[in-house]
């Protein structure tokens, strides 16, 4: 039977990625440096997590002014809805 | 934290948890905070200014001790807002934070105009009484437009009845003269600040279901 939750997600760092960006408005972003320092990890580890999950959809990065913005998709949103919707089903 | 550590449903929907409202604090903009500040600034910087002119006869308008102590309450309170508000906005873009920051110059180039406009009726004449009416009057009005813009953008319902209350004070409290007018500033509208900083102080305190995004990017201000 397949994993019901979502492998892109379901990994402690990925989710919490996941889930500061969903604490911002959908419309917003944060820089990678702001996210860096809000989820304390290392450029190089925030970078591999960061591209797993846009390879997936789930986020969008754009240079722009010299920074790199980060933000949350659509899709991204509604597959960290689904996710949570998975967890609690599995728990009952 | 390991990147393939094994995480159970239950242990992801702590993480959840756990990280949202870490998260969510460091992207608040400490309304309570920047309320109080206002709150105490209007009770103090108003009631200075009441306290200089009650027993004035005739009335003849605050004296520089009293507009200065009025001016750099009102300063520190801005200045609390701005430094609260981009700490909690650094590297953080996009609509809603372009909202808030629109509403924060909008108030200001208000605010400013007013007092230009203000200080431009003077300068043709008006009577003491009628300029501490102009002066204290106008600026509260356009403090509780400012609550009330951000309600309508953000939706708050503190915001909101704060910004109500502070015009329903003004259409009140005219028709007291410019002594009272002060008093009433000074204990209903700080007051009125203060106790919407415990209202959303405690409101903080309860976990709020669901995202909490909308405020974290406005700022008080008064």
């Amino acid at each position: 039977m397949a994993d019901p939750l979502d492998p892109v997600i379901h990994a402690p760092v990925r989710l919490r990625i996941m889930v500061a960006l969903n604490e911002i408005g959908t419309e917003d972003w944060l820089t990678f440096g702001r996210l860096q320092s809000l989820l304390e990890l290392t450029a190089g580890n925030l970078v591999t997590h960061l591209r797993k999950i846009e390879q997936a959809g789930y986020v969008d990065t754009l240079k722009q002014s010299g920074e790199t913005r980060v933000q949350l998709t659509g899709l991204g949103r509604s597959a960290f809805d689904a996710y949570r919707v998975a967890l609690r089903s599995l728990l009952g | 934290m390991a990147d393939h550590a094994e995480l159970d449903p239950s242990e992801a929907l702590a993480l959840i948890d756990a990280e949202s409202d870490r998260v969510r604090r460091a992207l608040d903009v400490r309304l309570p905070v920047q309320l109080m500040a206002w709150g105490i600034a209007w009770l103090i910087g108003f009631g200075a200014l009441w306290w200089d002119v009650h027993r004035q006869q005739p009335f003849t308008g605050p004296g520089v001790v009293s507009a200065v102590v009025f001016g750099v309450l009102l300063i520190a309170a801005a200045v609390i807002t701005g430094v609260v508000t981009a700490a909690a906005t650094r590297g953080r873009g996009g609509r809603s934070v372009r909202q808030g920051r629109d509403l924060g110059i909008f108030w200001g180039a208000g605010f400013t105009a007013f007092f230009v406009f203000a200080g431009g009726i003077g300068g043709v004449g008006l009577d003491p009484e009628a300029a501490g009416l102009l002066f204290a009057g106008g600026s509260v009005i356009l403090t509780g437009l400012a609550y009330l813009a951000m309600a309508a953008v953000f939706g708050g319902a503190v915001e909101r009845l704060l910004g109500g209350w502070l015009l329903l004070l003004v259409a009140a409290g005219v028709w007291t003269g410019p002594v009272t007018l002060n008093l009433l500033i000074a204990v209903l509208g700080g007051g009125a600040f203060l106790l919407a900083a415990v209202v959303t102080w405690r409101r903080g305190l309860r976990r709020p279901e669901g995202r909490a995004t909308r405020s974290s990017s406005r700022a008080g201000r008064g």
